[in-house]
């Protein structure tokens, strides 16, 4: 059972999405996450296991590499769809129950804002280690981040900025929050963003990398 | 000396004084300013400022209110943001030209601009602004993510893409030169985030530099400097970069890179503009903090040449107009203001 397990994570952690995918080089011709996941759910590998034990295993290590820069985001790109490719094969699993969630994130770019690649590469890594995420886009208002918190209790909160001028919208969004849900945790993100705002503001993390980000929501999600 | 001479002396790494400097806005920031000064303001007499950009990133025809086509006929919306905007929607979907025509470069609309420029500051330093010059047009056309795993999976087409835009900027740059009056090529490309680079020195090696070197070379036989803008922690490609053939580099944010080794490292290969921290000092700092930065740069990094001296991005809207003021009238009175027998209070 590790074996496949190990070849899905390492197909996740080298983006190798399936068959016909002729990246990584060295890995052409060979099954990818697509095949060894069905393959691994037909040998009858417990569906929580693929996604514990290889999912967030390879996203994960990917996590790392990228905050020290050892990859950058072709390559996380890359792993994402790998991913995804494999998370596809596992949908009915998480529809039944069959595979429990961490938890689940609300994350949007925030108002004024319209950019996205930052937190996009975030909620990949918030789903690839085992959260369900809730994209709410760009130019995201604080009351449609509260909207979403009364539809999804308990989650929490994800908010990512690239503009000086568009990160103090995060401070609104932070205080209507916590006002609906002062258990959520509040993390931020994005270019202009650092410590010292995150305290000045009231929210709960910050982080300047994806990892970072996953692993205060793991921490908080096995308290 | 006029300003042209000043600047042109200033990246050459012979000392000038007073320090030749830039300020820029973005429209937003501009409009703020302008009403703080009383609905009168001039952004390139009233600051003082050495250069004038004629830019690619203008005369773009606006399709509906805030939406705008791009000289590639690329939609952005810049109904948040005014200055840059996002794509709309990418033009190319999958990896291939079919339906999409590459625009020509006999008419644009920057050449008028340069002819107004020649017209109104002929003793300027005169930049050519390529925006969105490489990296960034390609992924205008075709999306941030796909360009990104694209350049794993099909490198075929990337570089196919890459080296029509490159065809594309060189023909630019001989029509501009042929115009006349500018003085240097700016390059706008922004491979690096905070953290570092976006697509890693490889790739940037494998699709970037070989295509800046030739834009470069071209600017360079046009008689003209070749300067790069770049956004973000890329400090490790300084020395490819300085290899490829460019002369001047802007931003030169000190948020993510130390700006007074990084000068005193490449000084005599590589000239520098900004500098002054955009994201930190402009829009918190009080006008005392613009002020010792101010002085700081100009002291330590102008004195002896291969510095322009400018915020580390064009002015957004959310600096308090208090520290612009205080950033202009220090950039115009230098001279007087470190002349110590004056002391530092004074344009406070």
């Amino acid at each position: 059972m590790d074996d496949i397990l190990n070849k899905i994570a390492y197909c996740v952690e080298f983006g190798k999405i399936n068959l016909q995918s002729p990246y990584p080089p060295d890995m052409k011709g060979l099954p990818g996450a697509d095949e060894l996941t069905q393959e691994a759910l037909d040998k009858g590998i417990d569906a929580d296991d693929i996604l514990q034990k290889a999912l967030v295993v390879g996203m994960e290590k990917v996590g790392i590499k990228f905050r020290e820069n050892k990859i950058f985001v072709p390559q996380v790109l890359m792993s994402a769809k790998a991913m995804n490719m494999a998370i596809r094969h596992l949908k009915p699993y998480f529809l039944s129950g069959n595979i429990k969630r961490k938890g689940t994130v609300v994350i949007g770019t925030v108002a004024g804002d319209l950019h996205d690649i930052g937190k996009n590469l975030v909620a990949m890594m918030f789903e690839g280690n085992g959260w369900e995420v809730i994209d709410l886009g760009t130019d995201v208002s604080a009351q449609k981040f509260v909207e979403e918190l009364k539809n999804h209790p308990g989650s929490h909160v994800g908010l990512s900025a690239l503009l000086t001028t568009t990160m103090v919208n995060m401070e609104q969004i932070v205080r209507e929050v916590k006002n609906v849900a002062p258990d959520s945790r509040v993390l931020i993100g994005g270019a202009p963003v650092n410590e010292e705002f995150k305290t000045k503001i009231g929210a709960d993390f910050y982080s300047p990398d994806p990892q970072g980000a996953v692993e205060f929501l793991n921490s908080v999600a096995s308290r | 000396m006029n300003k042209k001479q000043a600047f042109r002396e200033a990246i050459e790494f012979n000392p000038v004084s007073p320090l030749p400097y830039v300020i820029r806005f973005t429209v937003e920031a501009e409009e703020n300013y302008t009403a703080f000064k009383g609905g009168k303001f001039d952004p390139v007499e009233d600051t003082g400022t050495y250069a004038v950009f004629s830019q690619t990133n203008s005369g773009w025809e606006e399709v509906r209110p805030g939406f705008f086509r791009d000289y590639f006929g690329v939609i952005w919306n810049k109904t948040r943001d005014r200055t840059l905007g996002v794509v709309v929607d990418p033009p190319i979907k999958s990896p291939g030209f079919k339906g999409f025509k590459f625009p020509q470069t006999d008419f644009l609309p920057v050449y008028n601009f340069q002819e107004e420029n020649n017209k109104d500051y002929p003793d300027h330093f005169h930049i050519l602004s390529i925006g969105f010059t490489l990296f960034e047009r390609a992924w205008s056309l075709v999306g941030m993510e796909n360009l990104m795993t694209w350049m794993l999976m099909e490198p075929g087409f990337v570089n196919d893409l890459l080296d029509r835009i490159t065809e594309y900027n060189t023909d630019l740059i001989r029509h501009s030169a042929a115009v006349g009056g500018i003085d240097c090529v700016r390059f706008g490309d922004d491979w690096a985030g905070q953290q570092g680079l976006l697509f890693g020195r490889e790739l940037w090696l494998e699709y970037i530099k070989p295509r800046l070197q030739e834009m470069a070379t071209v600017a360079r036989n046009e008689g003209l400097y070749a300067a790069q803008h770049c956004c973000g922690k890329m400090d490790e490609l300084i020395p490819d970069m300085i290899d490829a053939g460019i002369r001047l580099f802007d931003p030169f944010q000190p948020e993510v890179m130390d700006v007074d080794q990084i000068f005193g490292e490449y000084y005599g290969k590589l000239a520098f503009m900004g500098g002054l921290s955009i994201q930190q000092t402009m829009p918190y700092g009080s006008p005392e903090d613009v002020l010792n930065e101010s002085i700081h740069l100009i002291t330590e990094l102008g004195g002896k040449g291969g510095y322009i001296f400018s915020p580390s991005h064009a002015l957004t809207q959310d600096i308090p107009p208090a520290n612009i003021e205080t950033m202009i009238n220090f950039a115009r009175h230098q001279e007087y203001h470190l002349n110590k027998d004056h002391g530092k209070g004074y344009f406070i």
